[in-house]
């Protein structure tokens, strides 16, 4: 195991780690590295499962209240699972020269943590329902989805990786979104609703931003006809190396830098 | 099986082939049958929410979780490929990273969540079941009895470290007050832990 990818802790170091990990003992920057370890590691993962259910079982909880058992049936009969209707994405990668080294756009300035437009910050309960209609709104059948492999990592990141709200923007209804992360991969998944509709020839686009205000772009898409989309996002650095994200309406080629309001967008503090 | 009509009869008879079930439980949530929803909840949602109820320590939030978890388990169940563990570690991996997920925005916005460490009588009493019906309080002496001579195999040390840790107190917190190096600490932690976990899974799904 590679320490340095792991916030400098060794294999043994993670596994002693590993039942305050569990009751959520670790500061943030000891839990990242707990969690990037877990995500490459086998027997760790084995050995964490192994301890969550010794801590269920010692826990003792009294059972839950019977009105959670009636909530979560009438929520999840609710749901239907629907076909895909998100357009495909498409990740296309600017040359590393071409990199715009410009500062970020107006609205996400430091050192205001997030600018105002993005204030108010999405209430978990809300943000994990938007992605969890996102998420059952876009996913194909079963069996297509089992031979997807895109789903699958998608499922796994969604599953395992942890969220960032992204604030709404100002307009009518606002966007909402959740990013999906971990520190040191290159991969994410951005989980977005209430997208407005956009004109012909536009497309949304994904940005990322460096603390030194280097932008880059992380693709575009199409919301589907319900202004939802669930979309994995490749990036050419470490989730790390970027402190803020963004989304905007853009030509459908795509910008070299944002050219309309951002209808989206958040700072990251990974690890 | 709706909660209040199990027994320990109903339970035990699950115990032989709870595996296979939970693969066939798995299959059917994919296909989206809501029956299936019935059975995956009374059969995880208990420990599912002790876990959750440890990191985040207020029963209506782990209540809340709870509930996301099992509607994330319904979404993404045609994504379980079996490969590590059954539905039960599936599910507490995504109910585990809930929690962190809701520990990390209380730590990041104390204003809006004054999170107050419980004492120890009110996490117990937090945890005690005020409407337990005849059923389930004959299922808990059961469960405890079980408990209770899996962890009579643990040294005394051993069982004094496992005991604090199911209130919720860390490594560090054991070893300050009960006197003992830290290293000394997460070594027996981690043992008992183990030796617990291969005393209590022939009983399986049986103990929550």
């Amino acid at each position: 195991m590679d320490s340095l990818t792991n916030g400098g802790l060794d294999h043994e170091t993670i596994i002693e780690l590993l039942p305050d990990y569990a009751i959520g003992a670790l500061d943030e920057r000891t839990t990242a590295a707990v969690q990037q370890h877990l995500a490459s590691c086998q027997s760790c993962r084995l050995e964490h499962v192994s301890i969550l259910e010794v801590m269920g079982i010692l826990g003792n909880a009294a059972a839950p209240d019977p009105a959670v058992r009636a909530a979560f049936l009438a929520r999840a009969t609710q749901e239907r699972p629907i076909s895909a209707g998100a357009d495909e994405l498409k990740v296309p990668r600017f040359p590393s020269s071409h990199l715009p080294q410009d500062a970020p756009p107006r609205g996400l300035q430091r050192p205001t943590p997030i600018a105002p437009q993005w204030r108010r910050a999405l209430p978990l309960a809300f943000a994990a329902a938007a992605a969890a209609l996102l998420l059952l709104a876009i996913f194909a059948p079963w069996r297509a989805v089992q031979q997807d492999p895109a789903a699958r990592v998608i499922a796994e990141i969604v599953t395992t990786a942890p969220s960032f709200e992204l604030a709404e923007s100002d307009q009518e209804p606002p966007a909402s979104g959740v990013l999906y992360a971990e520190a040191n991969e290159n991969r994410a998944v951005l989980v977005a609703r209430d997208l407005a509709p956009l004109d012909e020839g536009q497309q949304y686009q994904i940005w990322l931003f460096k603390s030194d205000g280097e932008r880059t772009s992380a693709g575009q898409f199409s919301p589907d006809s319900n202004g939802q989309v669930e979309i994995l996002i490749e990036t050419p650095l470490a989730l790390a190396s970027y402190s803020a994200i963004a989304v905007s309406a853009e030509p459908a080629d795509g910008s070299q830098a944002p050219t309309s309001p951002l209808t989206l967008g958040g700072w990251l503090q990974l690890p | 099986m709706k909660r209040g009509q199990r027994t320990l009869g109903t339970r035990v008879g699950k115990r032989v082939h709870q595996d296979d079930d939970d693969h066939i439980l798995l299959a059917r949530l994919a296909a989206g049958e809501p029956a299936a929803l019935e059975d995956l909840y009374d059969r995880h949602a208990r420990i599912t929410l002790a876990v959750i109820l440890r990191v985040v320590r207020d029963r209506q939030i782990a209540e809340e979780l709870l509930q996301e978890a099992m509607l994330q388990m319904w979404r993404h169940a045609g994504r379980y490929d079996g490969r590590e563990g059954g539905v039960r570690p599936w599910l507490l991996t995504i109910a585990h990273n809930l929690a962190l997920n809701e520990l990390r925005r209380r730590r990041r916005h104390p204003q809006d969540n004054p999170h107050v460490r419980a004492t120890d009588e009110a996490l117990m009493e937090s945890l005690f079941d005020p409407g337990a019906t005849p059923e389930d309080a004959v299922w808990d002496a059961t469960r405890r009895k079980l408990l209770t001579t899996a962890i009579e195999d643990l040294s005394t040390s051993q069982q004094e470290i496992l005991s604090m840790y199911a209130l919720g107190y860390s490594q560090s917190e054991i070893a300050e007050r009960l006197d003992q190096p830290l290293g000394t600490v997460k070594t027996r932690m981690r043992r008992g832990l183990l030796q617990l976990r291969t005393a209590l899974h022939p009983h399986g799904k049986d103990l929550t």
